[in-house]
Parts: structure tokens; sequence; C-alpha cells
């Protein structure tokens, strides 16, 4: 997919039609930073804003909200640093609860659904712009402006240069961005909310895609070992789930050194080996010790790696691993149990 | 009373003299917390006082069940108890006194193993006579086959045969025409309570209640809003109360209303002046499924031992809407569509996956979540499907994830040291705390 | 347009759908899903399937993903039986056959409609004649046979059906009865349409003279109101109130019971077999109820659970005789 041209122009087309307050932001990040009159970037805004601090609320479901983002790989269609606004701005609103329609508009020649997706997490913010909250809530846009920021002079054009540094900045393949924001009324907003059904639901195709993509079929489980059948599934799984973000954190994805508990117990594989190298892929050892020989038809291990942790053990089809105690003896009761030994 | 009946309410009797023993030694030395925790403990005493009230002088009654819209048994003035939350009875913080003999007991009724614990319990207290009968009742169909079954083989019991019973049918599909259709099933639960009980339906009184509910579902959602602070400010055996305090008898009456403010604003003073109920916080969680009965001990020892808080859970997050009071049409079809479509476990399970993605996504950046944990329970076959997504999701994410596989009334299932060795483990190996 | 009801018969394994179930759902729709994937539903045009029960509504969540089937509707089935409910029935109904008239290009008039109706009607009265036959003290024909009569009116054309079972009912008037079995007894269950399983129990010597089944008398016994002007709203009457109904309809709890009560005794039933899929908690709550009413009404049950396909049929022939050595035959 190329993005949501048609969609992009659907939102021209009512902006268009209606009475705006048009300004221009600059391109660069670092030109978007300067003169702004609060802090950005993660941790900018490190806790909540509570009712009592809060300036402005902007976009209550009852009172009208809406948020959408889209992309196309055509730069031409957007003015970078173009912000659309329809209705009041923020120093307008005083104690006020104001309807919130937010569009974002991404356009970059190398976007793609992955980058798009990366970009989408950015609508909310987070806790990337100084006063400024959205609520948690799957359903809408509905956030605070706290007092402090509103008297350093928040407006929405600020937030509109946060959501720019924010997505420029950690999605690089976003070129040119134009966003828009609607404060007048419900029936407005709905329009602009029509617009935004139909991008989700396209979203929703494109998030199953990313999924599929990563080997997740959102409707599969991706089981083809019964592993709901093996008493230490849970615990095989957490070795995992620990290997790949010890790895992620060193920044390595091959070998896992992360645990040096070893068990008094090593693997050793028997001549019963196919080569199959079922102990070697995805499924297989947790540690990737195992590896195939030279002739590459049979697995080996190492055993001055080994954790002896015993999970290659069933995996194996033929049951041609053992785990031998390191004085040597054979631990049978650790062997699959439907092979012959 | 004859043995029968005063069995029907012994176990309601029992906790009742258990939490007013508690009361007036709260009342005394409340702590930092006491304001909040006597409410509660003042409203479920009520409710059993009205019950045992209702039993004792033969006055009209009902039993219902979650998703049955508590706002229209307000309304129309009809006291109810809430025959799963018996099970909870005196649990949240233990499983109650009898719950050991009360899982033997249940395993040896003739319901096939594979079923819920939690139903087959709720099976086992009608068949051994601790539910009281009621004047009528009003059960339940969604969302889940064991539930239906559940009802069915509940109506067919000897004692329960001649008790009218309303079951709303909810249908299949989620869009305006199915909200009319459920829409109307609730005009009929009106019709029916009212043939049965003499009570009759004030529409002003009815929008009145469900505009109360409604504040306490925004504050509800405030009041969540609070825990994304770090420090969190309350442990987390109050936040669950905010589910059952929308969800039990007495919802919409002004005063509950005031629980709800009071919990935030003593959030907010915590927020304000850095004092959490829980210090030393190291480790914010997120549960990813509905509490066990033994959860008050696990929760405590995490927070006691680990400095591990749960900072949001699944009964917690849900996206529900405000209902529009302006008609009689959209009373109902609000009350209708909040039933069937937006609780906990309806809200993931009619959802596909993608709910269960974005909400992981949403929580662990907004709350600022260091670990989630799936307990998984074994009931639970529907989300256990997603539990391999649910780790690739946290992946990215880059948060360690931990799954238990639990039974969430059943504790010989998985017990609570086991639990508690694996969540230790877990945060060991994570290198968290 | 020939109405066939999916089953998977012939399946072999589950090896293609397994990734798409877990290991706690039902047998049946994973069998038929694995049929589906492996292309032995590819002769279909059109797909339609109700929300039965949690593991069937999987099917569909997979079946509009996976597969090319070009026309799969889903309708929402009631889970009792009020007025409300058929007539929410019939507007399901009504939705699906503007459907059909628009993705098929067919006219589904009343009158056809009401055609049909008779057709069909016709052919449960056949039916019914055959399990008349069933009651006498020799019955002319098995339960296995009788299963594989009902199961064949489900997958051929009716017309046709109509004509052999005429021509059968014809043979067995004549037909010698079965005289050598030790006990008549009455299958209870769900989605059965193995004769086979049948066989193993009669190899024992027992008789299967009646049935509670989702392939059997169940969906024989009553027929579509005629006198309702309105199609549809007979259909949706019929489906809904009136047939013997699954044990998901929790209100229709004792109606059932009654059913099953009465063929007891117009069938002289000695001993009953409830047959439950494992992971069902539709019949799994249903045998709950069951086992309580048979010690009331002092008859004998036999519970099993069973795979959907015929397997471990050792232990099923070692249960059938204990059964029947309790029951002193």
């Amino acid at each position: 997919m190329s993005g949501f041209n048609d969609h992009i122009e659907k939102v021209h087309e009512y902006l268009q039609s209606r009475d705006t307050k048009e300004f221009n932001c600059p391109s660069s990040v670092d030109e978007l930073q300067a003169g702004m009159p609060v802090q950005v970037g993660p941790g900018a805004n490190p806790g909540i804003i509570l009712r009592s601090d809060t300036f402005a609320e902007l976009g209550n479901p009852t009172e009208g909200s809406t948020s959408s983002i889209m992309w196309t790989e055509d730069t031409s269609l957007l003015r970078d640093g173009h912000v659309t606004l329809i209705g009041p701005d923020i120093p307008e609103l005083e104690g006020g609860s104001q309807p919130f329609g937010q569009v974002i508009m991404m356009a970059g020649k190398n976007l793609d659904s992955a980058a798009y997706e990366k970009a989408a997490e950015y609508q909310h913010i987070s806790d990337s712009l100084e006063g400024y909250m959205v609520r948690s809530s799957s359903k809408s846009i509905w956030g605070r402006i706290s007092r402090d920021v509103a008297a350093k002079g928040f407006t929405l054009e600020t937030l509109a240069r946060a959501l720019m540094i924010a997505i420029k900045t950690n999605v690089p393949e976003v070129e040119t961005m134009e966003i828009a924001f609607i404060t007048t009324t419900k029936d407005d907003i709905r329009q602009l909310d029509e617009i935004a059904g139909e991008v989700d639901s396209i979203r929703t195709k494109i998030v199953k895609e990313y999924w599929k993509e990563k080997g997740y079929d959102l409707d599969e489980f991706d089981c083809d070992l019964n592993c709901s059948a093996c008493s230490n599934q849970a615990v095989c799984d957490d070795i995992r789930e620990l290997d790949a973000i010890r790895g992620k954190q060193r920044g390595d994805d091959d070998e896992a050194v992360f645990i040096d508990e070893r068990s008094r117990y090593v693997a050793e594989i028997t001549d019963a080996c196919v080569g199959c190298q079922a102990c070697i892929d995805e499924r297989g050892c947790i540690y990737n010790i195992i590896r195939m020989n030279e002739s590459g038809d049979k697995a080996i291990v190492n055993p001055d790696k080994c954790r002896g942790c015993g999970v290659c053990v069933p995996i194996c089809p033929e049951g041609a691993i053992v785990m031998r105690e390191k004085s040597g003896d054979n631990i049978s009761s650790l062997a699959k149990p439907d092979s012959q030994s | 009373m004859d043995d029968k009946k005063e069995r029907s309410i012994s176990r309601i009797r029992e906790e009742l003299e258990t939490y007013e023993s508690i009361i007036p030694l709260l009342e005394l030395e409340p702590g930092e917390m006491g304001h909040l925790q006597l409410p509660i403990l003042k409203n479920i005493t009520e409710q059993h006082r009205k019950t045992l009230e209702c039993v004792e002088n033969g006055l009209p009654f009902m039993a219902s069940q979650y998703t049955n819209p508590v706002e229209i048994l307000t309304a129309m003035d009809v006291h109810w108890y809430f025959h799963i939350q018996q099970l909870f009875a005196g649990s949240g913080t233990g499983g109650g006194p009898h719950i050991a003999e009360d899982l033997e007991e249940a395993d040896k009724l003739n319901i096939p193993r594979d079923c819920c614990t939690l139903i087959r319990l709720g099976q086992y207290l009608q068949v051994a006579g601790l539910y009281p009968l009621p004047t009528a009742y009003l059960a339940l169909t969604i969302p889940c086959d064991s539930i239906a079954g559940w009802h069915a083989a509940f109506m067919h019991h000897q004692d329960w045969r001649n008790i009218p019973v309303f079951a709303p049918d909810a249908p299949y599909h989620n869009d305006d025409r199915a909200i009319g259709y459920y829409a109307q099933q609730m005009r009929e639960m009106v019709e029916f309570i009212t043939e049965h009980t003499g009570k009759t339906m004030d529409i002003d009184h009815l929008r009145e209640v469900v505009e109360e509910t409604n504040k306490c579902y925004a504050l509800w959602m405030e009041y969540n809003e609070i825990r994304r602070s770090s420090p969190t400010p309350h442990s987390y055996i109050l936040p669950m109360s905010c589910f059952f305090q929308i969800n039990t008898s007495g919802a919409g009456v002004p005063g509950k209303r005031v629980w709800y403010e009071d919990m935030i604003a003593d959030a907010e003073m915590r927020v304000k002046e850095n004092k959490p109920e829980v210090p030393g916080q190291k480790i914010r969680a997120f549960w990813y499924d509905i509490q066990p009965f033994y959860f008050g001990e696990i929760a405590s020892w995490m927070e006691q031992e680990w400095g591990a808080v749960i900072a949001m859970d699944m009964v917690s997050y849900c996206p529900y809407d405000l209902i529009d009071t302006s008609t009689e049409d959209s009373l109902f079809r609000g009350l209708a569509k909040r039933a069937f479509q937006d609780g906990p476990m309806i809200h993931q399970a009619r959802g596909l996956a993608d709910n269960v993605i974005h909400d992981i996504q949403r929580i662990v950046k907004d709350y600022k979540i260091d670990c989630v944990i799936f307990p998984g329970h074994m009931g639970h076959k529907d989300m256990a499907a997603s539990s391999s997504l649910m780790r690739e999701v946290c992946r990215e994410l880059g948060v360690p994830f931990l799954y238990l596989g639990l039974d969430v009334a059943d504790y010989r299932y998985m017990t609570i040291d086991e639990i508690k060795d694996k969540i230790s483990q877990f945060f060991t190996a994570m290198g968290l705390g | 347009m020939l109405g066939f009801r999916i089953r998977a018969t012939g399946s072999q394994g589950t090896e293609l759908s397994d990734s798409f179930f877990s290991t706690i759902n039902c047998t049946f729709p994973r069998h038929a899903f694995n049929m589906a994937l492996k292309g032995e539903f590819d002769f279909i045009d059109g797909l339609v399937l109700f929300n039965s029960c949690d593991h069937i509504r999987r099917v569909y969540d997979h079946w509009i993903r996976q597969m090319e089937t070009p026309f799969v509707k889903i309708l929402s089935l009631p889970k009792k039986a009020e007025q409300a409910q058929v007539e929410w029935f019939r507007e399901e109904l009504a939705i699906l056959r503007d459907d059909m008239q628009n993705h098929f290009g067919v006219q589904i008039t009343d009158e056809k409609l009401r055609q049909a109706i008779k057709l069909h009607n016709e052919t449960r009265r056949l039916m019914r004649q055959l399990y008349e036959l069933r009651k006498a003290d020799n019955p002319p024909i098995t339960g296995a046979q009788t299963l594989a009569i009902t199961v064949a009116s489900t997958a051929m054309p009716p017309e046709r059906f109509n004509q052999l079972m005429k021509e059968l009912l014809n043979d067995l008037g004549n037909a010698e009865g079965i005289t050598d079995y030790q006990a008549r007894l009455m299958i209870l269950g769900r989605e059965l349409d193995n004769p086979g399983y049948l066989q193993v129990i009669e190899d024992q010597g027992a008789l299967v003279v009646a049935d509670s089944l989702c392939f059997g008398s169940r969906i024989l016994w009553k027929d579509v109101d005629e006198s309702i002007d309105d199609p549809l709203a007979a259909l949706a009457q019929y489906q809904i109130a009136e047939r013997p109904s699954c044990a998901r309809m929790f209100s229709e709890y004792d109606k059932r019971a009654d059913y099953v009560r009465q063929m007891l005794s117009d069938f002289n039933v000695d001993g009953t077999i409830y047959s439950r899929m494992a992971f069902c908690e539709v019949w799994g709550f249903e045998e709950y109820s069951m086992i309580n009413d048979f010690k009331e009404w002092d008859k004998p049950l036999l519970c099993l659970d069973r795979e959907y396909t015929l397997s471990g049929v050792g232990q099923l022939r070692t249960r059938i005789q204990a059964f029947l050595e309790t029951m002193g035959k």
C-alpha cells in the first residue's frame, strides 16, 4: 500500500471548506525545538496532570473527540510544517472543556506500514511534552493542559511542534508533516471522525500484516510443538524471554551468556541424530549453543558452554539427546518420554 | 426459621459477623486508609443485613448476575444479591474460610473438570443450599458457553425450579440492530421484575440513577489516570473495589459516588505530597486478568517483598461509554450496550487479538509498566490463545512478560507458594527489584 | 440449491487446523476445519454458520480469513425460545435470504419456500415412520443403520432421499426383525454422525432403538408448521421453539428432559448412553442435569466422553459390556 492519499485529500477538502487559522512551522527538528515555551522530549512530562492543575480539557468524548494519523509516499501532497486550526486556540479556553480533533498527515518516499505503525504511537505523545497529558483510553484523544504551561504560552502550535519533533526524531522515514486541529463543535468533529473511522479499519488490516510479517498471524497459534503438555513450559518461556531482552539490551543477537548458573548435567547428542536441526532452530536450544558439525549432518554440543537445562531433550524427535551428569552417568529420566532409551 | 432457610443465609451471616467485628476496630484506628475501607465494608454489611431482613420477613428480593444493569434494579428499588460475588465473599483477601472444603465438594459434582472452577463452585453452593431463595432472579448467558450451561443447570435445581427466572439473550452481532434487540430484552427484564415483585419503573428515576452511575464511571476513569503517577498512590486492594461498587446492589445511589470522590481526593493528595500508600516502590506491573480469590495475599506480598505494585489491571482498564440519558430509548440502548459489549472479559473476548495488542501497548507506555503478568486463568480459553502474541508485543516494547497459568478459584491447581516462587524467579531473572 | 450439512467424516487428523485452535478446543470443529484446509470442502459455493458455541464461532473467524468460499454468513442464534427470539431469528433468516438472492442471483420466493418446507416435512415424516418401526420388540433395523440414513438426509437432494426412503420402508415392511440382542439402548448427545460408533456398541449385544442426537431424532421429530402463512416465520418458529432443542438453548432444558423421558417409555428403553465430546461445556452442564434426572427417574445412564473420530474402541467395548452387565442383561 502506498498510503492514504484519498483520505488525505478528503481531509484537505474538509479544511478548505472552513474558516481556518494557519501557521507554518519549520522543517527541521532543531528549528522546531528552538523557541518552544515548554520542554519536549522523553520524560518532559514525568507525571500526570491532576484536575486541580488543569487549565483546559480537550476531547472529552461527550464534547467530541477524534484522532487519526495518515501517511503517503507522495511528498508533494503535503506542505511540510503546515498547521491548520479550526476553532479557538488554547489561551481562549480558560476553564473550558472543548471538543478536540487531531489529524496528523505524514509523507516520505520510504514510508511503509512498519514506519507508520511506529509513528502512530506518537499521536498521544505520551510523556514527551511538558504540561500535556492524554488520558489512557483506547477510544478517543482526551487530554489536559496544565496551568503552568498555559501560563508559559502553550498553544496548539506548541502541540503541533511537539508532535513533529517526536515523529521526525523517531521515524526518520517521515520527510514532511501536516497537522490539523479542530476545536469547534461535536458535529464538526463527527465529520472528521468518519474519515478517521475509515482510516482505522484500514489500519487494523495494516496491523495484522505487520504482525504477520513478524511471523504472528493474529488468528493463529504459533505452537507446532504442544508445549502446553510440557510441565517445564513456563520456565522455558521465561528463559527465552530473558534471552531476548538481555540480548537486546546488550545489542547482540547471537549468543546468550546471561545466566551463569549451570546444572550438574550436560547434553550429549548420540548417534541416533539424523541432522534434522530441530534442536537448533527457534524451538531448540535456548542458549543457541547447539551447532551442526562441519559436514553438516549431525548436531553437536559444546559441553563447556552447555548449561544443562535439558530443554533440548524432548525437542529431539529421534530421542537422540541425553543428559549426562558431569561425572558421566546417563540420566534416562530426562530423555524424551516415548524414545527408546 | 426452618433449618433450610437458616442454612441458606449462613454464609451471609458469617461474613456479616466478620465484618461487623472489624468495622468498630477500623473506626477506632482507621489508619491512613480507613476512611476508604470503611464505606466498602459498611456497604457490604448493609446489603447483607437487607438480604437477611428480606429472608426473615418474607419480603421480595432478587438474585442477579454481573452485567445485568444494576441501575434498573436500583431504580425499581429492588433489593438483590449477586450470586457470583458470594464466592468472593470474604475473599479477594484470602478466598473465605470455607474455600478448601467448597473446592473438594465442587469436585465431587458431576460437572466435567475442564469446565471453569468458578462456575463449578457456584453450582456447589446451590446444591449445598447456601444461596437464599429469592422471589425471582435474573440469570446470565454471556460471555461464554459455561455461563449459559451453568444457568440451565441452575434453573433446573429442585429448589430453584419454581422460582421465576429471566435471562436476557445476547446476540452475536454488535451493530445497531443487535443493540436494539438487547435493549428490548432490558425492557422485558423490567416487566419481569414488576410482575414478580410488584415494583414499578419510573423512567425519570432511572434517568437519575443512570446519571449517578455515569458520574461514578467518569470518576473511576479519572481514578485510573491517577494510577499512572509514579509512585502509584494506592496499593492494589482498594482499586479492585472500584469495579464492585458500581456493579453491586445500591449502585446509583448518590452516597456511593462519595466514595469515588474520596478515593480520588486521597490519591491526588498522595501524588501532590509524594506520599504513596506503598513506600519503596520498585516495580510497576500490569496484571492482565481478573483477580484470583487469594489475591489479597499475593498482592500484599508482592508489595512488601518486592516493592512491586499493580499499576493497572484488566478489570479496571475497560473503555466504558457514558450513557446518553436524554430519552427512554437512549437509556435502554446505553444500558444494553454496556451490558453486552463493554465489560471486562467481554471487551477482550468479543474483539480480535488487536484489542489485546492495543491495550498492552497503551498501558505499558501510559502507566510506565516494568513487567506484564498474565495469570492465564485456566477458564479463559480465548485469552490463552493470545498469550504468545502478548509475549511478542511485550518483547517489542522491551518489557518482560510472565505467564502463570493459575486457576482463579482453585489454589490447588497452582498453589500460592508456587505463584510466589514463580514471581520471585521472574523478578530476579529480569533484574527487577 | 443443495444444502449439505458439514461433517468431518473421514478426517484423519488435525495437523493443519491445529495452529488455529488450542488443545482445549472440541475436536469436531478442528477436524471439520482441517478438512476445509485440505480442500475437501472446495465443492461448496457458500457456507452458513451459527454462533452455536464458542468453538464453532472460532471456525467462522478462521474460515473467513483462510478459505476462499465466496459466500460465508454467520447467523445469530438465540439461546432461549420466547416470542422475541423467534422474531429475531425470523429477521436473521430474512437477511440471509436477501444476501443469498443478491449473491447467487436467485429468487427465493415465499411460494418456493413453502414448497421446500413441504418437501422437507415429507422427509421428516418418512424418517419418523422409520423410527416407529424401532418401537417394536424386534425392530427391522439397527441403530447404526438408522444413523447412516439420517446422516444421508443431510447430504442428499431431498426428492431423491424421499424416494429411496419410500422404497426402504416398503422393503422393511417385509423384513425380519432383529432378535438376537440383549438390551434396548437409547443414545443421547450431540454431533454423532458416525454409524461406526453405534456399530461398536451394537456389536456388544445391544440394540440402539432410540436417540436424541443432532443427526438423529432431533432433526425429524417435528414438522415446520405449514399453516403459518409467512414461511420464514414458520421456519423461525420451528427452529427456535418447536423442534427438540440443542443443549445450548438453556431455557429449554425441561422440554428436553420430557422429550427424553417420553422416548424412554415409548421405545421401551433399557438403558441410556450419554455421549459428550471433550471440552464441550454446553453438553457438560446438560450431562450434570441429566445425571440428576436419571437418578430421580431411576433409569440406568452411562456417560461416555468421546473425540470426534472413532478411537479408544477397546475401552468403549469394555464400558458397554460392563453397562449391559450392570443392567442385568
